[in-house]
């Protein structure tokens, strides 16, 4: 009996050891990981398309892509018909999942700024971003909304944050989502305040001197490590070691240039020391692309244009309010209250539009020029990317080359074409799919599978322009506002509160904290708030949109002219 | 649909040619040349071949080049303005006193518009300094005023020697001991800087020829500072030094004559006129301004003899101008040192063509009129010291960059596409009046056409 009893008590232990294993009460669990996309248009890679044909992944693969798919028993069938299936898109270079720091813009307290300490400088190359990942970010479900299914992730920070590597976005904590460790060495030409490097030209001297120190120190270690009696023992920094893989030509630096001199400094910096580099964030690339090409460094462009210059976004709201059928006699008084310009103000804004037709044509003319290039996420927002492809398409870029540029140059940049950037069999199961050819006006995402987890968006109601029964963004809160006037940036808080069907705007400038302001004739349309304020006899028109959390316009000050405001939320209503 | 195509507006923006400076062929018929070391030529041609003056002489053959006519006008090789901050991104880096290794080429700004205004006042070549906050400053860079090229590199004078700033005075001193309690703090603490760093960089010259004979199995700790400094001891550096006071220039030649280093020019030097015979005995050049003094402490005793007194005691002088203002009239200038010092025309253009050049190290290159030497000429109607001179086309490499007569009114190479155009000119413009009659003219005469 007790021998009995023993082994029914070891058993019981056993058993439940195994239950407490195996249970997890707080995550539920996917009914299946096998799915079938059933009568869609797949866009395999830019330019092959299959018209009604369907997808199969399971276990986070595609299994089977064509015409001709059988649906296994286990699949579950996603109601896609007709909708477009693309290879989920691949970002070159971005922050997603890396917590922001907190702000501390004081000046870091070190005796001799001269000579401060290389975490100060902004100078940690070998801080590895896999620690800082965190899948649960929200930046992360913003890139899978934008249609990301991978990003190459980079640590924040100055100089040299850190060390780069490519992750899945399919925001599970608990899975791995790392696809590659440590691909990249990630630069900036930032510096930290007050202490040393404190200019551009401080910051390249440094590379320098820690690039060549490096070299050194890898030499001393090399011969060390062969045959250490009688030799000093070699003595390398992190930020030195770090560089040890870039040296030897294994691993590449990629940097930010966003303007054409930063590109130039990067190709000097590169031909001096002789490191592979990709430069990322181009936003004036137009007069280097050729350069680029000749010496093989390969191309990440900004998904960042200038804002909409104000004729062009005149005519367009014009199209809209006349398809609305809005009050042709309102529209003429508007247009006589504008200001008569000069010649001088004409010439001025027809210069400011050859700059900025060259920004909105750069990606068109490395198309035509030959050039492949990637597009890099890090100071953009990824959900403006439908627009702003569709602008860069209106201004001469082609749909292969945009869908290219955001799938298969991308994935060959990161070396990982063999397993993602195409809806193919075999690849990594990342796919976005949306109502209309994603490239259309209006298109919408409506499914993304990562790794092979489904997420599913609902359509989205366009937001009406006119009256109270259109959706009304929440704007209610605490600003901080920056204001930018000749001569000076002016900063201060605003307060919007709700007051019975409208809103009170109330104003406090920086320069006189005690005195608040009251804005007049507030109205909210859509997104779109209009108010003025008296100064003294002097009428200031305040024009602003919000989205998220920060609101964007101008502020018009009579025949002065108007001049950008922004904003940013700092709290909810007290 | 947006057209592909960018439009080129400025009339002499040159097509990209990467790598390669554009070089250019001109024949100025007839002109009244200056040439500073073979007197004054009149009615005479001068051509210009591949961006090298081929030939002067009368009645030359054009042979295919673009022709000027210069008859009446006088032609004097470029202005060279041995002190200036334009076209460069950054001047300072104040963090540390000593910086030898930041070089402001490194950040060189191709789309300045201080080098336009700069051509338009017959400069057309400049030291871009870097700034006196340091002791030891940063290395400077000879650039050549190419305005319209997009490439920085397209900027630098090929093959002109080194420059590095030292600063000697105030600035060092409120820059780092006033401002962070980082030595120097007083005239002693920046001669001692000096010793320090040199004695840092002998010993440092020492290790790495020990490890390079193979005395030494390890590489000692590589500097890019030390680096540099070692480069200034073996004299392949030329020191420009920012001094006003007599005292500290002293003092800064015997630190030289202690280490060896003998090729040193100091700027701004006000009180230069006290110690002229001893800057000669050494061989010290001196880069001084026209009439600017007493803005600070150290440059209250100051005379407007000042460079004529140097030149007079065989020391090879300059005027500069340190200034996007002055640079723009460099000739005048250079003018006052006749009505203040009676120089002669010649050793008075002297001041901003052939000493700037020998100053720099590029009088082989530049500086006067003579076959073989860069196409870099001033065209001016009437005499360049005369007060109605005005600059009418500047060469570089025989290429013509300014003319006055075909110019348009806004000459920028790069514009911010989201630049706020304002209605009003802004008060740092100095365009108050327009401001102050704002909206006047229309109340009382109706509209504005």
């Amino acid at each position: 009996m007790k021998k009995l009893k023993l082994s029914l008590i070891v058993v019981l232990c056993l058993s439940l050891h195994y239950l407490s294993a195996q249970v997890d009460y707080d995550k539920v669990g996917e009914v299946t990981s096998s799915f079938y996309l059933q009568n869609v248009h797949i866009v395999q890679s830019p330019g092959k398309i299959i018209e009604g044909g369907a997808v199969l992944i399971k276990d986070g693969i595609i299994q089977q892509v064509g015409s001709a798919v059988k649906i296994p028993y286990d699949a579950e069938v996603i109601k896609a018909d007709s909708m477009y299936v693309y290879a989920a898109f691949i970002d070159g270079l971005s922050h997603a999942g890396v917590k922001k720091e907190e702000n501390n813009e004081e000046r870091p307290k070190v005796r001799f700024p001269g000579d401060p300490p290389d975490e100060v400088a902004g100078i940690t190359p070998g801080k590895e971003v896999a620690t800082l990942y965190d899948a649960k970010e929200s930046s992360v479900s913003k890139m899978r909304e934008a249609g990301y299914g991978i990003a190459h992730i980079v640590p924040r920070g100055k100089m040299l944050p850190g060390y780069g590597s490519i992750v899945s976005l399919s925001g599970d904590a608990d899975k791995n989502t790392l696809l590659k460790e440590n691909v990249s060495l990630f630069s900036q030409f930032k510096t930290s305040r007050g202490v040393y490097p404190g200019t551009i030209i401080g910051i390249i001297a440094k590379y320098k001197d820690l690039y060549r120190n490096a070299t050194y120190k890898m030499k001393h270690n090399k011969s060390y490590v062969m045959s250490p009696q009688g030799m000093e023992r070699p003595d390398i920094s992190d930020a030195e070691a770090a560089f040890f893989p870039v040296i030897e030509n294994k691993m590449p630096v990629f940097i930010v240039t966003e303007k054409h001199k930063d590109i130039a400094r990067a190709i000097q910096l590169k031909k001096e020391l002789g490191f592979d580099m990709v430069v990322a964030d181009v936003e004036q690339g137009y007069g280097m692309h050729k350069k680029l090409k000749g010496m093989n460094i390969p191309v990440l462009l900004s998904l960042s244009l200038p804002k909409e210059m104000k004729e062009d976004k005149k005519e367009k709201d014009k199209k809209e309010k006349a398809e609305d059928g809005k009050d042709k006699k309102e529209e003429k008084k508007k247009e006589e209250k504008i200001e008569k310009k000069t010649p001088e103000q004409i010439a001025l804004e027809k210069r400011k539009k050859e700059s900025y037709d060259q920004y909105i044509t750069q990606a068109a003319v490395m198309e035509k020029d030959g050039i492949p290039f990637a597009f890099s996420m890090i100071n953009s927002k990824p959900k403006e990317l439908q627009a702003t492809i569709r602008r860069m398409i209106a201004a001469g870029l082609s749909e292969k080359a945009a869908l290219a540029a955001l799938t298969t140059n991308a994935a060959k940049l990161l070396k990982i074409q063999n397993i993602a950037g195409t809806v193919e069999q075999g690849k990594m199961a990342n796919l976005m799919v949306s109502d209309k050819p994603f490239f259309e006006e209006g298109a919408m995402i409506r499914y993304m599978f990562v790794d092979g987890q489904k997420f599913s968006y609902e359509a989205k109601k366009k937001k009406a322009k006119k009256n109270s029964e259109g959706e009304e963004v929440d704007i209610e809160g605490v600003y901080s506002y920056e204001a930018t006037v000749p001569g000076e940036v002016q900063t201060g808080t605003m307060r919007i509160e709700k007051d019975g069907d409208n809103y009170k705007v109330i104003i406090i400038s920086d320069n006189d904290p005690t005195d608040e302001d009251k804005g007049e004739n507030v109205n909210l349309d859509g997104n779109n708030l209009t108010y003025t304020l008296d100064l003294e006899g002097m009428i200031l028109a305040f024009d602003v949109e919000f989205s998220d959390d920060e609101f964007d316009g101008t502020v018009s000050v009579g025949e002065f002219g108007s001049f950008p405001l922004t904003g940013t939320k700092k709290s909810d209503p007290e | 649909m947006y057209k592909i195509y960018i439009s080129v507006v400025l009339l002499f923006l040159s097509v990209l040619l990467y790598g390669q400076v554009e070089m250019g062929d001109i024949l100025i018929k007839n002109g009244n040349l200056i040439t500073i070391t073979d007197g004054e030529k009149m009615e005479t041609d001068i051509l210009i071949k591949d961006g090298k003056i081929s030939a002067i002489g009368k009645n030359l053959a054009a042979g295919g080049a673009k022709e000027i006519d210069a008859t009446g006008m006088y032609v004097m090789p470029g202005i060279i303005d041995a002190h200036s901050h334009a076209g460069i991104d950054a001047v300072n880096e104040g963090t540390n006193p000593i910086t030898p290794e930041v070089w402001v080429g490194d950040a060189l700004d191709p789309f300045d518009i201080t080098l336009y205004r700069a051509l338009a006042g017959g400069v057309t070549v400049s030291h871009a300094m870097h700034g006196s906050a340091n002791a030891i400053g940063g290395q400077c860079e000879t650039i050549k005023h190419r305005y319209g090229v997009m490439d920085p590199e397209e900027m630098r004078m090929d093959g002109a020697p080194r420059t590095i700033k030292f600063a000697l005075g105030e600035n060092p001193m409120r820059s780092h001991g006033e401002g962070r309690n980082v030595p120097p703090r007083s005239r002693m603490g920046i001669e001692q800087e000096f010793r320090r760093s040199f004695a840092a960089a002998k010993l440092y010259q020492k290790e790495w020829a020990a490890y390079k004979s193979g005395a030494l199995n390890v590489p000692p700790t590589y500097s890019e500072r030390n680096e540099v400094l070692a480069d200034i001891l073996d004299g392949e550096i030329i020191i420009h030094c920012h001094s006003y006071r007599a005292d500290e220039i002293v003092m800064l030649m015997n630190v030289l004559e202690d280490y060896g280093v003998s090729k040193i020019c100091f700027q701004h030097v006000n009180e230069g006129f006290k110690v002229a015979p001893e800057l000669a005995a050494f061989g010290a050049q001196a880069s001084v301004f026209a009439d600017w003094w007493a803005y600070k402490f150290e440059v209250y005793y100051s005379t407007a003899f000042n460079a004529a007194i140097l030149a007079k005691n065989g020391v090879v002088t300059s005027i500069n101008s340190d200034s996007g203002e002055l640079i723009r009239h460099l000739y005048h200038e250079a003018a006052k040192s006749q009505r203040y010092g009676d120089l002669s025309d010649t050793e008075t253009l002297k001041l901003i063509t052939l000493n700037p050049a020998i100053q720099l190290g590029i009088d082989d290159r530049v500086g006067s009129l003579e076959k073989g030497k860069d196409g870099d000429l001033a065209i001016f109607k009437n005499h360049p010291l005369s007060i109605y001179t005005v600059p009418q086309y500047t060469i570089v490499d025989g290429v013509i960059r300014f003319d006055i007569e075909n110019q348009v009114a806004d000459m920028r190479l790069d514009v911010n596409p989201e630049e706020t155009i304002p209605a009003f000119y802004e008060q740092e413009h100095g365009h108050e009046h327009d401001a102050c009659m704002e909206g006047v003219y229309e109340q009382l005469f109706g509209e504005r056409e």
